[in-house]
């Protein structure tokens, strides 16, 4: 032992971690819809779990709505990520470019981002189009709600992208 | 005009957009061209790919995961790990990996491990005299046991994809991740014995109570999540539920240590996260479905098949492609776009598809470890302080003891596989 307590000096780190006042989250219109999105799918999915161990009989209907809480929240989480500009790409190849090219690439990059989301908003307003009749397997609601909030999701993706695209064009 | 296919990912992906945006443009442009199917189908695949019942998991194990290490629980669980192998040559770096196993229980991702854990594991190893480089590699290396013991975030995809049992996958990854601790543990002890590092703490049975009593509530999740997965007794997406739920009930009733904002926070985190990995999922559910209607993978395996049949030069074969893709892609864009191309490959010669799983998991787990791609490389740069080609100098050299546990798990597949034969029947 080297005199100093390393349990201590454990409590110490965790005391000043937790001492950083938490700072107030940077939350957009998606953001919350998401958050509302995420917590009652939490409420349905528990739900299920406890049906299942006490009842002995899951709700039918709960693997069903989670199932499609989980597609929207997928679009919509989608335009959270957007606007921060976190969705995963291969950036190396961009890196080597020189600065000049390298603005060009961002651009173009950017620009085939925003027009394959923009298709797909229009490709989802085709398929909620044509599931209007179509009801859910359990649920007595036709599937095209959720089609329309995927397109929800769909919307805001491509706006953000926009916007982290103009916005990263004019930075560089 | 599969040829299209591929060009155009590849030519996606290199330009630099997302790589779910290079997926999905890629079936897109495929598609229009050969004019066999409605163009809206790739919307609709897209979307029913989401939809399945493993997936809800996801979002769940990030949550549980992140809830658990802003609960000011890790404190506990560190001094629980002192008084455990505190007392060994070289304690610290011991308390690194015995630590980062009882988060790998709780939490199902590398970079969350390296971000939630590293911080507090390199100041704690800085402030005891021991060298910043080997605080960071080892960070970085017990960081890429989170995925392999379960809940594993890597493995979940993996088994979708797959369409493998989950539960057996993360049965699978139990005993090899222990293994890789123990072989981490014999690296630190051969270090610290060579460098002549100290011991840190005394070893007594009252400091070993007093920890584990006051680590005990934080954990039963993962005695409750491991044990409960790898017995078959919840499913993973049971246990990832039950899990933010007893981890909100410790942030908010035990230790009242989770705000509001805190709540907020961790919440729209863990949306982005699940969003971007859903994303990817959902675009190579289009992706896979192309390829394999083109019958490409069969080509591909017989291409390969055509160089070797050895299943063991295979599996040397496959190891390294792995790794070098390892080096240049995301773990899930890696997983969602190859399990489709090897998977035939991996069947004609005798691979258990969880073997495989393990095989693939840990290969771009090391992958996280190597430039110029390596999401817990830029992490540790960041906590540490040290530059990006110091944090992958630092890193270097504990790639042996995970090679020696790669080969490990690539050539004794009943080491793999005992668990899940005996538990899942």
């Amino acid at each position: 032992m080297d005199g100093k307590d390393a349990e201590a000096t454990f409590v110490e780190l965790a005391a000043a971690e937790a001492a950083v006042p938490e700072a107030p989250a940077d939350m957009a219109p998606e953001d919350w819809l998401s958050f509302i999105l995420f917590w009652v799918l939490s409420g349905v999915v528990f739900l299920q779990f406890v049906t299942r161990y006490i009842l002995n009989d899951s709700l039918a209907w709960t693997e069903e709505i989670a199932g499609y809480l989980l597609m929207v929240l997928c679009f919509t989480g989608s335009a959270m990520a957007a606007r921060r500009g976190s969705h995963i790409a291969v950036e190396v190849f961009v890196l080597m470019l020189p600065a000049g090219a390298r603005r060009y690439a961002y651009m173009l990059a950017d620009v085939l981002t925003v027009a394959f989301y923009g298709i797909l908003c229009f490709l989802c307003f085709q398929v909620a189009q044509a599931m209007q009749f179509q009801p859910m397997i359990v649920v007595d609601v036709p599937l095209s709600v959720v089609y329309w909030g995927i397109m929800a999701g769909l919307v805001l993706m491509t706006l953000r992208a926009a916007a982290f695209g103009l916005a990263r064009a004019r930075r560089a | 005009m599969t040829a299209l296919l591929f060009v155009a990912f590849l030519g996606l992906l290199c330009i630099g957009v997302p790589v779910a945006v290079a997926l999905g443009g890629a079936s897109l442009i495929y598609v229009w061209a050969e004019g066999m199917l409605p163009p809206l189908v790739v919307l609709h695949r897209m979307a029913a790919g989401v939809d399945s019942f493993p997936l809800l998991a996801i979002p769940f194990f990030i949550m549980s995961g992140s809830l658990m290490n802003s609960a000011g629980i890790t404190e506990r669980i560190y001094s629980f790990a002192l008084a455990l192998v505190g007392w060994l040559r070289g304690g610290l770096g011991h308390v690194n990996v015995v630590g980062s196993v009882i988060f790998a229980g709780m939490s199902g991702t590398a970079v969350a491990d390296a971000g939630g854990l590293g911080n507090i594991e390199i100041k704690a190893m800085k402030d005891h005299g021991y060298p910043l480089p080997f605080a960071v590699g080892l960070t970085g290396a017990s960081s890429t046991i989170g995925p392999i013991i379960p809940p594993s975030l890597p493995m979940v995809i993996f088994g979708v994809m797959a369409n493998t049992s989950i539960g057996q996958l993360f049965a699978a990854g139990l005993i090899p991740g222990l293994l890789m601790a123990l072989t981490l543990m014999c690296w630190v002890a051969f270090v610290s014995h060579r460098q002549g590092f100290k011991r840190d703490a005394a070893f007594s049975v009252a400091t070993l109570g007093r920890t584990g009593k006051r680590a005990f509530l934080p954990m039963m999740t993962p005695v409750l999540l491991v044990g409960g997965m790898t017995t078959g007794a919840f499913t993973p997406t049971e246990a990832a539920i039950a899990a933010t739920f007893y981890a909100l009930f410790l942030g908010t009733v035990v230790y009242r240590t989770l705000t509001w904002r805190g709540l907020v926070r961790v919440t729209a985190e863990t949306l982005e996260t699940t969003a971007i990995v859903l994303l990817i999922v959902a675009a190579a559910s289009i992706f896979g479905w192309l390829v394999t209607t083109t019958r490409v993978t069969e080509q591909v395996a017989t291409w390969v098949l055509a160089i070797t049949r050895e299943p063991w030069a295979v599996l040397l074969l496959v190891n390294i492609f792995l790794l070098i893709v390892g080096c240049f892609l995301e773990t899930i864009a890696a997983i969602t776009i190859l399990v489709p191309v090897l998977m035939p490959l991996m069947l004609a010669i005798g691979v258990d598809p969880v073997h495989f799983g393990l095989i693939m998991v840990l290969n771009l787990m090391i992958g996280l470890l190597t430039p110029p791609v390596g999401m817990v490389l830029y992490i540790l740069a960041r906590v540490s302080g040290l530059s990006f080609e110091a944090t992958m100098r630092a890193c270097a050299p504990f790639l042996i003891p995970l090679f020696i546990c790669l080969g490990l798990v690539t050539y004794w597949p009943s080491m793999v596989l005992w668990l899940p034969t005996m538990m899942y029947r």
